[in-house]
């Protein structure tokens, strides 16, 4: 493949899992960046999307069942999450060590279940076309329609309906909302299941395209983390446009050099975004 | 008043018989126990040194496995340009100090949740640049360490050696004026800077002598095991110092040591019945203990001596 196909390639590539990781860090987005909960174990509920995706598909024989069961199982298992760790989740060491459990529990239990053996799922649709001669599969660009169906409908919950409303209040102002009757508890339960629900279908949809290892919510959590973070807390937008731009950067970085050195140089970019990135956007801001 | 004379009293007895007891261990053990012990005491001394970034000074930092990493590949090169064991070991720790000083400056700008992921992020680029560099680090394959080892006992007693001395060194510090500052940065920064303490070169210098310990301890470990690889920046390690400190009790001494002890034994005894078991066991553990038991088992034990010490007050 020459240059020429590589670059465009590399951009489509980029474009479809900045869409992907916009998705899973929308639902961090949600309990990270609203609730203020630092949920360690997100990645881990993309892992176990993907796998409950392949178990799912693999045992139904059919792919597209598993997009409405595993966000409805991951949220379950959120709530629960949610609600064992309700007692630490407004002090942020405590929330990150217990949710370092829950992904320590859920990639053990995962390995311990399905093996370290990587799962590989067949894309349910196979047709393709092709960029300057090099082939793409349809099934990736319809993971990236949807994706950004999921977000825009999110959008709509969080700005337009009560619940979002509610959601929006109960970190901007726990008291008031108690006050004016908002059952803040129960807020903060249900936006951590959206959040993993998400996170869910991340991993669900992606599970055609990847090989599915335990390992793969460990390795997701950290970008996820700086995306929503370098995006400012609670802006699903901002944060969509960085995991873009993320993706972007290593797919193109990854045709001239190493994919460890491409994500080595993605990281410090990032970092040296998070570390400068308050100070360079008040300067911009004048 | 008895009570309250008595309690540190058996505190220190305590203490130095349980020390005095593991010195005089390898005399009656087989090698295998040996090398465990060995290992269980330097992963102590590795959690010991995020313990006195968190536990102390409130830093809740994932990077001390650049400073593993790092005091092991010193020992490497140290060994290589035949550097004598002692002089390697205090240089290494000097380096790892340095490097701390460097990655402290830079972490502390930023707070919370914000200081945890960008401590991470560290160890996960620093992993990155030690497997994306082969000629520098050997990769996953690694160097083998080219310094002539001590024997299993004698390297034993280096280690037992070292760790005391650090560890009587940092209960000493922690009892200082110093350590009263760490304790007040952790407890309360703005109190802290409002009564004009620099908060920020606390920080460093808290950040730089864990860095240190940890490198320390990463050169001990890769003397203990002759072999370091890039491996051993893996952000992993820093997870378990904190995994070993919150479950000894953090902002204690003995903590980070009954921790690291506790769970190496329970991964040997686990690997060989049921290995797999043992990172769901450690996280459940995690979840119960952070829910129910934040501050560990020796927070535990002076909780029930606090009791006590109340009851004999009651009593007059």
């Amino acid at each position: 493949m020459g240059l020429i196909a590589q670059v465009p390639f590399g951009l489509i590539n980029g474009l479809v899992w900045g869409a992907v990781l916009g998705l899973i860090s929308s639902g961090l987005n949600v309990i990270f960046g609203l609730l203020g909960i630092v949920n360690v174990a997100h990645g881990s509920f993309y892992m176990l999307g993907a796998f409950l995706a392949w178990f799912i598909s693999n045992h139904l024989g059919i792919f597209w069942p598993a997009l409405l069961i595993v966000p409805l199982a991951t949220g379950l298992l959120g709530l629960v999450v949610e609600f064992a760790l309700k007692p630490v989740e407004r002090n942020t060491t405590l929330t990150v060590l217990g949710t370092f459990g829950v992904m320590l529990g859920l990639q053990g239990a995962s390995l311990l279940i399905w093996g370290g053996t990587p799962k590989r799922l067949a894309p349910p649709l196979s047709a393709g076309f092709s960029v300057f001669g090099a082939g793409y599969s349809w099934y990736r660009i319809i993971v990236a329609v949807i994706s950004i169906l999921i977000l825009l409908s999110l959008w709509y919950c969080l700005e337009r309906t009560k619940f979002g409303l509610k959601l929006r209040a109960v970190k901007e102002n726990p008291e008031l909302s108690v006050a004016v009757g908002v059952p803040v508890t129960l807020i903060y339960t249900l936006g951590f299941g959206l959040g993993t629900s998400l996170a869910g279908l991340s991993g669900a949809l992606v599970a055609p395209m990847v090989s599915i290892t335990p390992e793969m919510g460990v390795r997701i959590f950290a970008i996820v983390f700086l995306v929503v973070i370098v995006g400012g807390l609670g802006r699903l937008w901002n944060s969509v446009l960085a995991a873009i731009g993320f993706s972007v950067i290593r797919g193109l970085l990854t045709i001239f050099i190493d994919p460890t050195g491409a994500l080595i140089i993605t990281f410090a970019l990032v970092l040296g975004v998070v570390f400068l990135g308050p100070r360079l956007f008040r300067s911009l801001e004048g | 008043m008895m009570a309250e004379r008595l309690l540190p009293c058996f505190k220190g007895f305590a203490t130095l018989a349980i020390v005095g007891l593991i010195g005089v261990l390898p005399l009656f053990m087989g090698r295998f126990y040996v090398v465990l012990v060995t290992e269980m005491i330097i992963w102590g001394l590795f959690a010991l040194s995020f313990n006195l970034i968190y536990g102390y000074t409130g830093m809740l930092s994932f990077g001390q496995s650049i400073f593993f990493g790092i005091g092991a590949y010193f020992l490497v090169y140290g060994a290589r340009w035949g550097l004598p064991l002692p002089m390697n070991l205090f240089l290494l720790t000097l380096a790892a100090g340095i490097l701390g000083v460097g990655v402290g400056t830079a972490v502390i700008r930023v707070r919370g949740a914000k200081f945890f992921l960008v401590t991470l992020v560290g160890a996960i680029l620093f992993h990155l640049i030690a497997l994306d560099n082969r000629w520098l680090t050997g990769g996953d394959d690694g160097f083998i360490v080219s310094a002539a080892y001590l024997g299993i006992r004698n390297n034993f007693y280096l280690v037992y050696g070292v760790s005391l001395v650090v560890g009587l060194t940092i209960a000493g510090l922690v009892r200082s004026r110093l350590g009263l500052a760490f304790r007040m940065i952790r407890d309360d920064q703005k109190r802290a800077e409002l009564l004009g303490y620099w908060t920020d070169g606390f920080k460093v210098l808290s950040f730089s002598l864990g860095g240190a310990i940890a490198g320390l301890a990463g050169g001990l470990y890769g003397y203990t095991s002759g072999f370091v690889s890039a491996d051993y920046f893996h952000w992993s390690h820093s997870a378990n110092a904190v995994i070993w400190t919150v479950l000894g009790g953090s902002g204690t001494v003995a903590g980070p040591f009954i921790g690291a002890a506790l769970l190496t034994w329970l991964r040997e005894g686990l690997s060989a019945l049921w290995g797999k078991v043992y990172p769901v066991v450690v996280g459940i553990l995690l979840i119960v203990l952070v829910v129910g038991l934040p501050e560990g088992i020796v927070g535990m034990f002076q909780g029930v001596a606090e009791k006590l010490k109340g009851s004999f007050f009651e009593e007059r």
